[in-house]
Parts: structure tokens; C-alpha cells; sequence
């Protein structure tokens, strides 16, 4: 679990040290420490029940960590309660509220401020239009805009706010796919332009990935891996994470300490079958990973390449790929590869398969 | 439902024995009250002539006295409740938790013992050799004369209506997610401020349902004047009953009847339209 | 800082409750009373020969009969035009079924004072005497409406799909009704009996102008206030109370019925 020192974004803008909370002697979070880069989109992953929801609650005031303190530029903010923090949630219902327009909803910030009627109004259209939204939406009503609509009337209220972080709980889970693909790039957009530090919430690791400079995985409570998104796809930091990331290939293995290579360990048959170890290797046993899209059917060339027989049981459209499902002693292995590549293989087929070693990864049980 | 062509909706036919029940029991009366209040006074023959006379009685006769003292009456008396019953039901949506329906229980409880019971259980603890009286004196404290004054009035118009304050504010309250608090919050927003940009506004139905309830109950009470109030105040219930049975005036007090009933009739028409929307929404 | 707050609610709560309780305390003191006349702190230890007197007079018998009577019968006929009432105001639609919403809750909370006695003046000129019957009837005309509208959130509460499915699996209209619908419908049915009985018991100023000579118990305790003074009244008053709270007390903990 390294933090990684990323180029061009302060660090230590955000810190959380030694951070738990506990509801009725229920240990639900615990966190070492945490630090967050100034103008970073940071995201927090995780299952249900995993205490990121908590976690973002700690982080932007509304509930108070059991034990710990939070840092916001090296100042201790601990104990300032929510609204004196400069910082703004969008909830996951987004809480706009009901029995106000859309105008007063984005104002309100600034209302509470003792700003005037015409400057506020000002802002507030001005705020739609960075948000896409025409000017007309300022007189509406909540209840007539569609989910995608009120998304960003919510972001357009809290940078109303003009925090120096934006958490964001969960804002796209409850939209369709398409709306989602289109505010996740527009999200991204938004950041770089509005240069805010963006705290992000979601239960969606593939979500995070297209979105985030790091993402922080969280499990029981606990932070597992914190990591650029590439490498936490290339390098998950155990089996868990690699249940979110979808199919992957996952090979039990053992290390042979007088080679140095790795024998596939199987319950039932004997297997001796030797590949290679990723470089620099220091683990015995555990679990060796294989993202489909590394594996290939041939040779590749001017490597050393580890390779082992599989008999081919199914294969899919997927539009731009083609996903080979296949039976290794028991074990399933996905196979991934673009559709211009042609094979003629038959269900039943044996087949040999191979992939880089540098592309494995290994983990511990 | 199956379409059929029918002569009648099944929904009518199923309305129709509550709608006779008010077209001949609740209209029908009314109606001849309204024809009493424009029959010469003092007689028992309905609309023997057409007069205003009783109209006229009113005026001169300064009745519409007793009619302004109800109305103000039950304005304090709503006033009194709203402030009084808020923070019970704020309790009751937020707090509680599983005490809810033990304290719910609790206030409903009044609603099943006879109103004259009620008052007479407030002159026994309020007249002199009562039961505060009583208790005062074992404390050697001196004794407030309350009974047969304007103050107790209240407290007895007070103690009758509560409950119909309190649970539509309890539905009003319940309408309000706890998340636009903290949202509102998050925003800037100090507690004071959010109990009055969020929780009043997103309560409003409640607290007007409510109020409008407790006012048209409140105007139109008759025992607690009399038994609490003695000669103190007399609200319109009560010149209304005097009309009928002392005096045997019926179209007295039928005109004095319709300016009670259609007062309570608007109040009623204008919170059924509020009850309506919003409510039913919720439900 | 939360706690602080909440025992405060707390607090402020229990003292409103205490507030509803005193009236009844009173009666209920009273109804224990040594001494005939009010006289408070009992100069004797308490005595239960008022409630001897409720049980053993027969005056007293005949009014609470009375009063049983007329319960009885709001309630038999409340339950059914309230069923089909309230099918009609939340369910099943027609014209003019919002002017019928609207204008069928008016006599809930108009004044108890004029209906009844514009009451008694519409039995006059019709020429029917006044009796427990009347005072039945005259009950019906407010309480099936309340009935009505707690049939109806009931109605409002479930799924009318469910009908459509027991139709479409073949079941008449007839049969849907009574396994689907009234089943559906029963604990609200039930709660609505339950109120339109324990409310027509209790009641004061419908009773009073259309009884008649008939006397049901609220009348009767009031005339025992107003002219003599005998903890008799309260003692018959409490009792009541005491019976409706038996009444209420189960129902409420295994229904929970909303308001």
C-alpha cells in the first residue's frame, strides 16, 4: 500500500491519520493514513458495507471519526463541523430541494451568504451553462428534469459553494448506461476546468478507473490498495480487487525455489507444469494473474514466453473482441482478442497459449 | 375491471349509499336550518314568512359579540397549539424511534372519553377545594383563581384539540428527508436557517392542515365556554344552544347556526384541497 | 450535544403528556372520593362506593345499555357503507368522485353543535319522534365518514393489480371481492369498526339534541354534573374511560393503525 508522489499535484493537501469509527463498539473504519493531492480526482472504491460511504461522511464533516484527525493544508479540521468546512457533498439522492427552483437550489449557497438577488442570479446562470445546461432551466422545477438534468443542477449548486474539495457520493449509480458513459467523461472534463480537489465515491472500480488520477480500494473498513488505475489493473493487490475487474484469469500457484519458475498447484490431477515468474518475485505460494487480453495464441516473439495447454469449451461476439472461454484441468481461462484476429478453432480443440511473463501478476492467498 | 357498458359506474353504486346518507341527513338539515334562519322569530313554523328579522336581531342585539370572541378564541387557541405541538411532533418524526407509538397512543387517548368528562376532569382540578387547591395547600402555596376565566377557557380548548394539531404536523414533519438538512448544511447553512428555509417550507401542508383543523374545532366548541368559562365569554356554540332551548327561538338560532356553518364550511372546503394534493400523495 | 437535545425533547414531551393526563387523573381521583362534595385532600381513605352505585343502579344500567345500543348499530351499518364508500373514494372512479372526496369528509369536522340540532329539526318536520334510534342515526352521519376515510388509506395502501390478477386467473367479480378485496381491506375495516364505536359511545353533542327522553351515558353524566354533584358521574366516566383504554390498548400494539 504506497502512496504514490504524483507529478504536479501537491501533496499532503488532504491528510487523514490514524482515523476510526465505531458505531455501538462496531469497529466500522480504520485507516492509517490517507493523503489526498491538491486538484487530485481521487476516488474511493468499494462493496457495500466496505466503509467508504463512512469514510466520505468523516472526510466532508456531516459525522465525526471516533478517533483521528483530518488535515485540510496542514490545518486541523477535525472538529469543524460541516458547514464551516469549505468544502460541498453531492449526495447520492442529491438532495436538491423539492419546494425550490432550480435557480434558488444553485443560489442557495450564496443566499446563505448574504449575497444579492442579481449577482446571485448571475451566477447561478452562469454556473448552468458550464454545466451544459441553458438558461431556461433557472425558473423550472425540480420534478421537471430528467435524472441526467438534476445530476448536474446538484454539481452546479455545490460549485456555487466554490469548495476546495467536491465529494461526490455515488452521483451516477442510479442512471442508465448511456447518461453514464456521457457524465463520467464530462466529469473528468469538468475537473480539469474547474481545477477543484474531486473526492469521489462509487462502488464501480471501472467507473473510477476512466475518471480518477488514483483510486483508493477499500474493504471492511479498511484501505487496500491505493494506485493509478493502470496499476491497479495491471497489479491488483490481491484476489478481491480482481473480483471487481471482471474475468481474469487465476492460476493457484507454488514457487519452485530451485528454479525460480512456478508449478501450477491442482487438487485433483497432478499437474507438472512449469511457467515463468513475473521478475522479482518474492512470494511461495498464492495466485498468479492474467488479465484475457495478454494471453495470445502465438508465439510471441523474441521472448521468453510462459505457455500452457488449454481445450477450448466456448467462444463469444463481444463486438470488438472475441472472448475464448476454455478449460484448463479445471480451471477456466478466459481468453481475450480483437476480432480482426482469425482462428478456426473447434469446441474441443487443444490448444497451446501463450503470455509474457512481465504481463502475470502474483498475489498472496 | 372488465369493460363492460354499464348504465351506472361501480363506483358510483358503491358511493351512492354514503351520498344519500349526506344528501338526506346532513344536507337536508342544513337546508332547513338555512329556511329557519329566514323565518320570523320566535316561531316554529318554517318559513311561515321570509324575513331577515333574525339577521337583524344579530346585529342589534350585538350576538355577533359572542361570534368575535370564538373567533378569537380559537385563533389563540391554534397559535397556542402550533408553538406547543411542534417540538412533540419533531420528536415523534425524528426522535423517538420505538417510543413513538406508546407517546402516539398516549395523546390519542382523549379522543375516546367524552368531552364533558374531559372538562369536568379540568374544573375538578382548577375550582376552589379542587385538586390543585389541594395540592397547593400542602405546600403552603396560595391558590390562583383560574376557574370561570378567560385563561381556562383556553386551556380547555387547549387540552380538547391537541391531537388534531399534532398529527397533521407529524405528517407535515414527516415529509421533510433529514438529508436536505445536512445538504443545506454542507451548503453554509446555520441550524436556524435550516429549520426555516427546509423545515418550515417542506412542512407547510402539515402546519396548515393542521391549524386550519384546530380553528374551525375550536369555533365551533360549545362546552368548554360554558362549563369552564361561566358567564365569563359566551362563544357562538353557546348562544346557538340558548337560541334552542331557553329561549325556544329556533330561527334565531338557525341564523346563527348558518353564520357558524359556513364560516366552518369554507375553512373546511380550503383544507380539504390541501389535504387532497398532498397527502394522499404520501399515503 | 445530540443527546443533550434529544432528553430535552424528551423531557419537554413528557410534561405536555402529563398535561393530557391531569384531566383524567382528576376524574379518576374523584371517582374515589370518601366525601360527596369536592373536597380535596380526602379528609377519609379512599372508597369505591361510587363505582358500587355505577354497577348496582339501574338508571345507570339503562343509560350505558342505551349507549351499547347505539353503538352497536353505528357500527353494523358504518362497516358496510364505509367498505363501499371507501372503494368509491379511493378505488374505483367515476364522475364527480372528486367533488365526492371532497364534500364526504365535511361532516367529520363540522360543528357536532348545529348537526345535531339541525338534526332534530329535520326528524321534526318529518314527523319522527326522538330516541336511541335517532341518536344512532344521527351518529352514523359523522362517524361514516370518518370510517370511510380510514377504510380508504387502507384502500389507497394496496396494490389493485391484485385484483386484476385474480380476475384474470378466472375468479368472478363477486369472488375477487371477497377473497381479494375484503381481506385486503380487513384491518382497516376493523380499525374503523373499532373507532366508530368507541367515538359514538363517548359522544357528547349529537347525543344531547337527539336522544330525545332516551339518555345515553354521556348525557347522563352530564346531568349529573350540571344539576348535583355525585362522584357517581366521574365514577361512571372513568370506568368508561378505563374500557375504552382496554379496548384500544391491544389494538394498537398489534395493528398499529396511523392517524
Amino acid at each position: 500500500m504506497s502512496v504514490d508522489n504524483i507529478i504536479g499535484i501537491k501533496p499532503d493537501f488532504l491528510v487523514l491519520r490514524s482515523i476510526t469509527k465505531s458505531y455501538k463498539e462496531k469497529l466500522v473504519l480504520s485507516i492509517d493514513e490517507l493523503k489526498i493531492g491538491e486538484n487530485e480526482f481521487f476516488s474511493i472504491v468499494g462493496p457495500s458495507g466496505s466503509g467508504k460511504s463512512t469514510l466520505l461522511s468523516i472526510l466532508s464533516g456531516v459525522e465525526e471519526p471516533s478517533s483521528g484527525q483530518i488535515f485540510l493544508r496542514d490545518k486541523n479540521i477535525t472538529s469543524i463541523p460541516a458547514e464551516k468546512r469549505p468544502t460541498a457533498m453531492v449526495f447520492q439522492s442529491l438532495s436538491l430541494f423539492p419546494h425550490m427552483t432550480i435557480g434558488q437550489n444553485i443560489e442557495y449557497p450564496l443566499k446563505v451568504k448574504g449575497i444579492q438577488k442579481s449577482i446571485r442570479k448571475n451566477k447561478a446562470i452562469e454556473l448552468l451553462n458550464t454545466l451544459r445546461l441553458n438558461d431556461e432551466f433557472y425558473e423550472k422545477k425540480i420534478t421537471e428534469c430528467s435524472g441526467g438534468e438534476r445530476q448536474r443542477i446538484a454539481i452546479a449548486r455545490v460549485l456555487a459553494y466554490d469548495p476546495e474539495v467536491l465529494f461526490l457520493d455515488e452521483p451516477l449509480s442510479a442512471l442508465d448506461y448511456r447518461l453514464r458513459k456521457t457524465l463520467e467523461v464530462e466529469l473528468k472534463d469538468l475537473h480539469k476546468r474547474t481545477k477543484k480537489t474531486f473526492i469521489y465515491v462509487t462502488h464501480s472500480l471501472e467507473e473510477a478507473m476512466i475518471m480518477s488520477d488514483r483510486i483508493a480500494i477499500m474493504r471492511d473498513g479498511k484501505i487496500i490498495q491505493i494506485d493509478k488505475p493502470e496499476d491497479i489493473y495491471l497489479k491488483p493487490a490481491d484476489k478481491f480487487i480482481d473480483n471487481f475487474l471482471g474475468e481474469n484469469n487465476i492460476l493457484p500457484v507454488k514457487t519452485n525455489v530451485q528454479n525460480g519458475k512456478l508449478k501450477i498447484i491442482n487438487k485433483e490431477k497432478n499437474i507438472n507444469d512449469e511457467i515463468l515468474s513475473p521478475k522479482n518475485n518474492k512470494l511461495k505460494e498464492g495466485y498468479l494473474i492474467i488479465r484475457p487480453e495478454c494471453i495470445e495464441f502465438k508465439k510471441l516473439d523474441k521472448e521468453i514466453n510462459s505457455s500452457i495447454e488449454i481445450t477450448l469449451q466456448n467462444d463469444y461476439f463481444l463486438g470488438s473482441k472475441i472472448c475464448y472461454v476454455a478449460d484448463y484441468n479445471g480451471i477456466q481461462i478466459t481468453i481475450e482478442r480483437p476480432r480482426e484476429e482469425k482462428f478456426n478453432f473447434k469446441v474441443g480443440d487443444k490448444i497451446k497459449v501463450y503470455w509474457k511473463p512481465s504481463d502475470s501478476h502474483f498475489v498472496e492467498n | 375491471m372488465l369493460n363492460e357498458k354499464k348504465i351506472v359506474s361501480t363506483g358510483f353504486l358503491m358511493a351512492l349509499p354514503n351520498i344519500l346518507l349526506f344528501l338526506f341527513f346532513f344536507l337536508a338539515p342544513m337546508l332547513i336550518i338555512v329556511g329557519y334562519a329566514f323565518t320570523p322569530s320566535l316561531t316554529f313554523d318554517i318559513l311561515s314568512e321570509l324575513s331577515l328579522e333574525n339577521f337583524k336581531r344579530i346585529l342589534n342585539e350585538k350576538y355577533y359579540i359572542s361570534f368575535i370572541w370564538s373567533l378569537i378564541l380559537a385563533f389563540i387557541t391554534t397559535l397556542i397549539l402550533l408553538f406547543i405541538c411542534y417540538p412533540v411532533a419533531y420528536g415523534l418524526v425524528n426522535i423517538f424511534g420505538r417510543a413513538t407509538n406508546i407517546i402516539t397512543l398516549l395523546f390519542i387517548m382523549p379522543l375516546f372519553v367524552t368531552e364533558t368528562v374531559k372538562i369536568y376532569g379540568w374544573s375538578l382540578f382548577f375550582l376552589k377545594g379542587g385538586i390543585l387547591n389541594g395540592i397547593l395547600d400542602y405546600f403552603a402555596l396560595p391558590f390562583p383563581e383560574l376557574m370561570y376565566s378567560i385563561p381556562i377557557i383556553i386551556i380547555g380548548l387547549t387540552y380538547n384539540f391537541l391531537p388534531f394539531m399534532l398529527f397533521p404536523l407529524v405528517l407535515g414533519i414527516g415529509l421533510i428527508p433529514n438529508e436536505l438538512r445536512l445538504a443545506a448544511r454542507d451548503l453554509g447553512a446555520t441550524r436556524t436557517t435550516v429549520f426555516f428555509d427546509i423545515d418550515l417550507a417542506i412542512a407547510k401542508p402539515g402546519i396548515i392542515i393542521g391549524s386550519l383543523l384546530t380553528f374551525v374545532l375550536a369555533l365551533s366548541s360549545m362546552s368548554e365556554s360554558r362549563m369552564l368559562g361561566g358567564k365569563k365569554v359566551i362563544m357562538i356554540a353557546d348562544d346557538i344552544e340558548f337560541a334552542f332551548g331557553y329561549q325556544q327561538n329556533w330561527p334565531l338560532g338557525s341564523a346563527l347556526s348558518i353564520i357558524l356553518a359556513i364560516v366552518a364550511t369554507i375553512i373546511l372546503l380550503i383544507l380539504f384541497r390541501w389535504l387532497d394534493i398532498k397527502s394522499f400523495i404520501k399515503k | 450535544m445530540k443527546k443533550i437535545k434529544n432528553l430535552l425533547f424528551y423531557l419537554y414531551t413528557i410534561c405536555l403528556i402529563v398535561f393530557v393526563m391531569i384531566p383524567l387523573i382528576c376524574v379518576g381521583i374523584m371517582s374515589f372520593s370518601p366525601h360527596r362534595f369536592l373536597t380535596f385532600p380526602f379528609k377519609k381513605s379512599l372508597s369505591t362506593k361510587w363505582f358500587n352505585e355505577v354497577f348496582n343502579s339501574l338508571a345507570i344500567q339503562e343509560a350505558v345499555t342505551l349507549s351499547l345500543f347505539i353503538a352497536l348499530l353505528v357500527v353494523l351499518f358504518s362497516i358496510f357503507l364505509a367498505t363501499f364508500g371507501a372503494l368509491a373514494f379511493a378505488r374505483y372512479s367515476f364522475k364527480g368522485q372528486s367533488i365526492y372526496q371532497k364534500i364526504i369528509l365535511l361532516p367529520i369536522f363540522f360543528p357536532q353543535g348545529v348537526l345535531g340540532l339541525g338534526l332534530l329539526l329535520w326528524f321534526n318536520i318529518l314527523g319522527i319522534p326522538l330516541s336511541w334510534k335517532t341518536a344512532a342515526l344521527a351518529h352514523m352521519v359523522w362517524l361514516i365518514p370518518i370510517a370511510t376515510l380510514i377504510i380508504s388509506i387502507r384502500a389507497f395502501s394496496y396494490d389493485p393489480k391484485l385484483e386484476s390478477a385474480a380476475s384474470d386467473l378466472g375468479a368472478s367479480k363477486i369472488q375477487v371481492f371477497f377473497t381479494i378485496t375484503l381481506p385486503m381491506l380487513a384491518p382497516g375495516i376493523f380499525s374503523g369498526g373499532l373507532f366508530a364505536f368507541l367515538l359514538s359511545w363517548v359522544n357528547f353533542p349529537i347525543s344531547l339534541y337527539t336522544s330525545g327522553v332516551d339518555t345515553p351515558a354521556p348525557l347522563w353524566i352530564f346531568s349529573k354534573m350540571a344539576v348535583t354533584f355525585t362522584p357517581t358521574a366521574p365514577a361512571l366516566g372513568f370506568t368508561v374511560f378505563l374500557g375504552s383504554l382496554i379496548i384500544l390498548l391491544p389494538t394498537f400494539i398489534f395493528l398499529r393503525p396511523k392517524s
